[in-house]
């Protein structure tokens, strides 16, 4: 056997392409490509704003059928003539949720305004699970994205009544993201149309690497909102939620008017290490002073920070990191014209449910 | 709306100098020279090769993969307008422009195949299963060395070495990708292969 044979055979081995991943890089790709276009498209329809009777920033996600509105409702943020306003956001919310819950395995969603397609993961603490993804059409390129030599077997069954189709097979070598390695690691797949217009695929590994284990996933699956664990409470108005993406603890905020203004909050669980706001700022470029400031009873520091842009040039944003009261590290980064009071109510706004 | 994606089932990807038959899908070389007026062209490129660049990536990363995918053809996407069809076909150029995301990556590809190293270098936490076969025994036996083999090699010549193994290029291709002379590739290959071959044990030394 040549090293060339022998490094296909056994070198390294690849992790799955688990369907979030492959529909957040999807997302990023069909945002870069559809650019601002994109993104006014998602600005929040008028009947909801009416419909309500105030202010909102909203999550214009077309597979999220039902939202609650939460935060304080409109209020002007400074006394300044030119103060932006803040109002509330509406809660971001993945359509479904499975009956009973899986123990001991944590949900993370990912998906995008006006995005349709969505992902709920399922992870034990091993770092197996089972990813849920929802589509308006047919997720036919699922069922290529194995390595053949990998694919055990494939076939039908039901759901529910439903015609599904499957697909396991077994990875040589997995290596999760709990860094747990497996050898001979089963993998299985289930994709059917759970409602009109509503295609699951169904991915899972480990215990739910098995066709019998993700039907019994599919059949608990129930109409019924959950909330994400990152919410950001108030945004200035004209700005949308774009994308969210709990697996990294980001919520992605645009203006309707200029989608290269933008806003993002971000939250690093203890589990990624331990920061403090200082340690954090230290990490960015810092231009002047850092000040202290107060995040919900919290200690935070607020600085202007220098990036530099994909095109080299100098960007400067406010940034705001602070300690929430379960221990993790909270960030928010603004455009260098919100005023530093701005940024500070809309850090209060934010909320995290680990 | 999400543009609508066309799917292509599995195989063999069409060549792109010939014109798609009437009816067929646009080969890949054709998706890209739309895109460059017709940006949403861009988007079935994803579809096709997704797999194939996280498969790539996967197996040089790791769990990173997830994220450089995104990358790769975010840079694809933005230097669509500099590629040649006479140059090279789309699936190596992803791959050339994965090789070079993972190059800005390669303390943490060099840090995964130590670890695998490491791992491999362990006792098996299964039992001994007399079904083993003798060439498994001696795959698992050379998982560490190949792993610390590939941790050593120079960053230029594992990119080509691995654009072989890993991505079935050909010579031609690799020149292309990386944009280096044949000979080149040539010369980088033999020193890989020649210092991968020097790191694993010999089939006395596995028994």
């Amino acid at each position: 056997m040549n090293e060339i044979t022998l490094l296909r055979e056994a070198g390294p081995g690849a992790p799955v392409l688990r369907p979030a991943a492959r529909s957040a890089a999807r997302a990023a790709l069909l945002a870069e490509i559809d650019g601002p276009v994109r993104r006014r498209r998602r600005r929040p329809g008028r009947a909801t704003a009416l419909r309500i009777g105030a202010a909102v920033v909203a999550v214009a996600a077309a597979w999220a059928g039902a939202v609650a509105l939460t935060g304080p409702g409109a209020r002007p943020s400074s006394t300044a003539p030119d103060a932006m306003t803040l109002v509330a956001v509406e809660e971001v919310t993945f359509p479904l949720s499975l009956d009973p819950a899986p123990p001991g395995m944590t949900p993370s969603f990912t998906g995008a305004a006006g995005d349709p397609e969505a992902v709920a993961g399922y992870t034990a603490a091993d770092g197996t699970g089972f990813s849920v993804y929802l589509s308006p059409t047919e997720p036919s390129w699922a069922a290529d994205q194995f390595e053949a030599s990998d694919i055990t077997g494939r076939g039908t069954t039901a759901v529910l009544g439903a015609d599904a189709t499957y697909v396991v097979g077994s990875s040589e070598r997995v290596c999760t993201v709990a860094d747990v390695c497996f050898e001979d690691h089963p993998f299985a797949q289930l994709v059917w149309e759970r409602a009109p217009g509503q295609w699951v695929n169904l991915y899972g590994d480990g215990p739910y690497g098995d066709v019998a284990a993700l039907v019994g996933v599919g059949g608990a699956l129930v109409d019924r909102p959950q909330p994400v664990n990152l919410q950001v409470g108030l945004a200035p108005a004209g700005w949308s939620v774009v994308d969210w993406h709990e697996s990294s603890g980001v919520v992605g905020l645009a203006s309707d008017a200029d989608p290269s203004r933008t806003l993002t909050v971000q939250v690093f669980p203890p589990a990624d290490g331990t920061w403090t706001p200082e340690e954090r700022i230290a990490s960015e470029t810092a231009v002047g002073q850092v000040a202290d400031v107060v995040v919900d009873g919290q200690a935070g520091k607020l600085a202007l920070v220098a990036q530099v842009a994909p095109d080299g040039t100098e960007i400067r944003l406010r940034m705001l990191a602070w300690q929430l009261p379960e221990g993790s590290l909270a960030t928010v980064y603004a455009p260098e014209d919100f005023a530093p009071d701005d940024v500070v109510a809309i850090a209060d706004g934010v909320t995290y449910t680990p | 709306m999400i543009p609508s994606l066309v799917h292509r089932s599995a195989g063999p990807p069409d060549p792109p100098r010939l014109r798609a038959l009437p009816g067929a899908p646009p080969t890949d070389a054709e998706l890209i020279a739309s895109s460059v007026d017709d940006p949403a062209a861009f988007a079935p490129l994803f579809d096709r090769h997704a797999a194939t660049v996280h498969r790539y990536l996967g197996r040089r990363v790791g769990e990173l993969a997830d994220d450089l995918l995104s990358e790769t053809f975010l840079v694809a996407f933005r230097r669509r307008g500099a590629y040649r069809a006479e140059h090279v076909e789309v699936r190596p150029w992803l791959l050339g422009i994965a090789t070079n995301v993972v190059r800005g990556h390669e303390r943490a590809e060099r840090r995964r195949y130590r670890l695998l190293a490491k791992a491999a270098g362990r006792p098996e936490e299964h039992g001994e299963d007399p079904a083993d076969s003798a060439a498994r025994l001696d795959a698992e036996a050379l998982r560490g060395p190949l792993a610390a083999a590939l941790a050593g090699l120079k960053a230029r010549d594992r990119d080509a070495l691995l654009l072989l193994a890993w991505g079935d290029l050909g010579y031609a291709e690799i020149a292309a990708v990386l944009d280096v002379p044949v000979g080149t590739v040539r010369s980088r290959l033999n020193r890989a292969r020649r210092q991968t071959r020097a790191a694993l044990p010999t089939t006395e030394e596995i028994r």
